[in-house]
């Protein structure tokens, strides 16, 4: 019998912020979580935001393969197989809840549970964990596939009042990471991990918009009730106010900033701080620093290791190979991600560049970026021009990405070749070669070497 | 010979019985560890880096207006020319007057080949020149049926039975001798080496398990899959055994030169020289480059090279693109390649460093 598949994605959760015990947010159930499987510390996710970094995790592909380019361009190329056909392929009922925003891209399939849409706001603490309860006690038709994302960790942060004491964190972020975790706990109760694979991941990070400094909590977090009320509002905006609309949130966001810059002018801090602090929603100049796209990936259940930590750089692309053949389920072997299984079973086991780009404005136009990331370095650039906007920082003694090295030129090429061999690696799959490819692939499986 | 390593090649009954007739470079460089990137690096003197074949996929790429391969040079002499391959990718085509594929899971390559060598003797009698290019592919057909289809390059299974592994492989090269022996046996029979020379190669090693991530080949830059062989049979060449390092792509100009055959201008300089003037006691310290493609845990090779090296007799530095990490060896001192030297042999490794950026920059 396959294993029932609970999965669950908390939107924004950084992999600095996982509870462990070194952290500040008191998250009991995910510690003991941890300590029944493996947590691969360091994924690195494909984008800095939602739509891109789901175009990945499920296509086991990287983004710019799948077609799909921002919320409201483009769907997934027919042609891509995602986890969801495969999942059901092999016998599983598709069940969980999405935002809706998720309807836009073409990538998830109808799920079997007709409430699987919710809107933007919809998370564990207000309501999602009773509604995922309710449908496990009810009868769900194993094997299933539970997936559950999370909006509660998204910006604007709305703690409940039982979470808003320093023992819970010290600031917004921490303190619902651990109003999220007692959710969890709820969960958890009515999973047997002996017939449920657990897997609990993020789909990118966040810059945390509070600091302390000379002992006083600096908190830039947006108002999250006017935030709502506004989202509520502009949702109703008849159609022809909607340009006006738009420009009016380019102008506070604009606004808003100014006068975040104003205050942080004569404070001593630091610049990942400060790049924290004054990020805005309608920023145009877009960055892939680790805060926004490490994220953490949880995996517990039968045959999974028990407390194990596994360091070395991941992608969010493995994911799905690594449950595949945790599974025993055959899975095309044209995708970016790699089965992570050697590392599970304590071998050694090369690590793979990762692939990361930025999420595009819909609003307006943005300046996106593109790169990789090794353990060694991180390296963006203009999506579309090698020599503009190009950061290359040395992740050994530069952790929080505060020193671009770019004018070493030996190293930003040879980091742009690692990044060129995975994008024309892309290209020339899809040249007008693509027939003669297809008919080399198949001499190469005669041969054995595919 | 296809997947023939040398330390099984220097104690196999039969070619041990050749190579003392011949002219033997024991240490031949292949410039990629897989079949389809080493014979075109072979076949064009020239390392895929030039020539646009540096991978699995890339055979299409070959730049074959500038770059002249050994068929071709015998078709421009009229010679008959003949290719009975494992595969279509495997060589350039050109210059075959018949390119033809064997089934290697069916046929029986000592018969085929026998009959390949009776036909083309009766067009030597009838005064006709030809080159014959015969692929024994059957370690291959036994490395892909109980290797590449069974494991992955990280099998607990299959890396931690070496002794099982070596056996198997020994299987194969033994049958490889066998056919090698009835090869030369039918040769003799016919007294075709009165006048015709033989040239025998490797294309490449193959693994047994000594390094976990690479069940075959094709994957790293390591001496077990990078070291190959070449013979060469004829009256006139002296009978001798070279041990210093030579490169693949030298075959085809020390081919030329013992042809009399010169190099044709119209084309691109080769990158390899002749072998002909080589001899132990005078050491020529040929840097030999090579370049593979990890996989990296998927199931295809990648379409471009992620792991390059750069050897001398002594020495091995190793760049894994796909990591960005580097690798050095003293190879008289750690011949397996275990004992990476690169924090502690820094200025070997700026040395070699350079040098590889100087072939990728030519």
């Amino acid at each position: 019998m396959m294993p029932n598949i609970l999965f669950l994605i908390i939107d924004s959760l950084r992999s600095d912020k996982f509870p462990l015990e070194t952290q500040h947010s008191n998250c009991p159930n995910i510690l003991s979580l941890k300590k029944n499987g493996t947590l691969f510390s360091n994924t690195i996710s494909s984008a800095n935001a939602t739509i891109l970094s789901w175009s990945s995790i499920f296509t086991s592909q990287f983004p710019f393969k799948t077609g799909i380019r921002s919320a409201r361009f483009n769907k997934l190329n027919q042609d891509i197989t995602t986890s969801f056909d495969i999942l059901k392929n092999n016998g599983y009922n598709i069940y969980g809840y999405l935002p809706k925003l998720s309807e836009t891209i073409g990538l998830f399939p109808k799920f079997q549970n007709e409430d699987y849409l919710y809107d933007f706001y919809g998370g564990l603490s207000n309501g999602l964990a009773e509604k995922t309860i309710e449908k496990i006690n009810s009868s769900l038709k194993s094997p299933w596939f539970f997936l559950l994302h999370s909006m509660d960790l998204h910006q604007p942060i709305n703690v409940s009042k039982e979470f808003d004491t320093d023992e819970f964190g010290n600031n917004s972020y921490e303190k619902k990471i651990s109003e999220i975790d007692h959710y969890i706990g709820t969960i958890l109760k009515k999973i047997d991990l002996t017939k449920t694979i657990l897997i609990l991941t993020s789909d990118h990070g966040d810059y945390i918009k509070s600091t302390e400094i000379s002992e006083q909590n600096l908190d830039f977090n947006q108002n999250s009730t006017r935030d709502q009320f506004v989202h509520k509002i502009s949702k109703h905006t008849p159609n022809f106010l909607k340009p006006v609309k738009d420009q009016a949130f380019l102008a506070i966001e604009k606004r808003n900033q100014e006068r975040k810059l104003k205050q942080l002018q004569n404070l001593n801090l630091q610049d990942y701080e400060k790049r924290a602090l004054i990020a805005g929603k309608a920023d145009k100049d877009h960055f892939l620093f680790d805060e926004l796209i490490k994220v953490p990936f949880l995996l517990a259940g039968p045959n999974i290791p028990e407390d194990l930590l596994i360091t070395q750089q991941i992608r969010s692309v493995d994911i799905f190979p690594t449950i595949f053949n945790s599974l025993n389920i055959k899975f095309s072997s044209d995708i970016d991600g790699i089965n992570l299984s050697p590392l599970l079973d304590g071998m050694e086991f090369p690590e793979s560049p990762a692939y990361i780009e930025s999420n595009p404005l819909v609003l307006t136009n943005s300046n996106d970026v593109i790169g990789i990331r090794t353990s060694k370095f991180k390296y963006f650039r203009d999506k579309d021009d090698a020599t503009k906007r190009v950061h290359l920082f040395d992740l050994t003694v530069d952790p929080y990405e505060e020193n671009n090295i770019s004018s070493d030129e030996k190293l930003v090429q040879k980091c742009e070749n690692i990044l060129i061999s995975i994008v024309k690696d892309f290209s020339s799959n899809n040249s007008e070669n693509a027939p003669e490819s297809d008919e080399i692939e198949q001499e190469l499986r005669k041969l054995g070497y595919v | 010979m296809d997947g023939a390593r040398k330390d099984r090649t220097l104690k196999a009954k039969n070619y041990s019985k050749l190579i003392e007739n011949s002219l033997f470079f024991s240490t031949v460089i292949a410039y990629a560890p897989f079949t389809i990137a080493a014979m075109h690096a072979i076949f064009s003197g020239t390392y895929g880096t030039k020539t646009g074949v540096n991978s699995y996929w890339s055979n299409i790429n070959f730049k074959k207006d500038d770059y002249k391969t050994l068929p071709l040079y015998l078709q421009d002499k009229n010679y008959v020319t003949h290719a009975d391959v494992i595969n279509k990718l495997v060589l350039p085509p050109l210059g075959f007057d018949e390119f033809v594929i064997h089934d290697e899971l069916n046929d029986d390559l000592t018969q085929r080949h026998i009959q390949l060598i009776d036909k083309f003797n009766k067009i030597r009698k009838n005064g006709k020149n030809f080159f014959l290019y015969l692929h024994y592919s059957n370690i291959h057909t036994g490395i892909m049926q109980e290797v590449l289809k069974k494991y992955d390059n990280f099998s607990k299974e299959y890396f931690q039975n070496r002794t099982k592994n070596e056996k198997f492989y020994d299987e194969l090269f033994s049958s490889a001798d066998d056919y090698l022996g009835k090869i030369i046996e039918h040769c003799q029979n016919l007294n075709l080496f009165y006048d015709t020379l033989l040239v025998v190669v490797s294309d490449h090693g193959i693994s047994t398990g000594e390094k976990l991530g690479e069940r075959a080949y094709g994957v790293f830059c390591y001496d077990y899959t990078l070291v190959s062989t070449a013979l060469f049979h004829h009256k006139k060449l002296p009978s001798t055994k070279i041990n210093q390092q030579v490169r693949s792509i030298d075959i085809l100009p020390t081919i030329l030169e013992i042809m009399n055959i010169p190099i044709d201008k119209n084309f691109l300089p080769l990158q390899g020289t002749s072998l002909l003037s080589l001899n132990n006691q005078k050491p020529v310290n040929n840097l030999a480059f090579s370049q593979s493609g990890n996989p990296l845990g998927s199931t295809k090779p990648p379409k471009e090279p992620n792991v390059y090296s750069i050897r001398t007799n002594d020495w091995k530095y190793i760049r894994n693109i796909h990591n960005d990490s580097e690798e050095v060896y003293n190879l008289i001192d750690d011949p397996h390649e275990n004992n990476n030297l690169i924090d502690m042999e820094k200025q070997k490794t700026k040395e070699l460093r350079s040098e590889l950026d100087r072939i990728l920059n030519s």
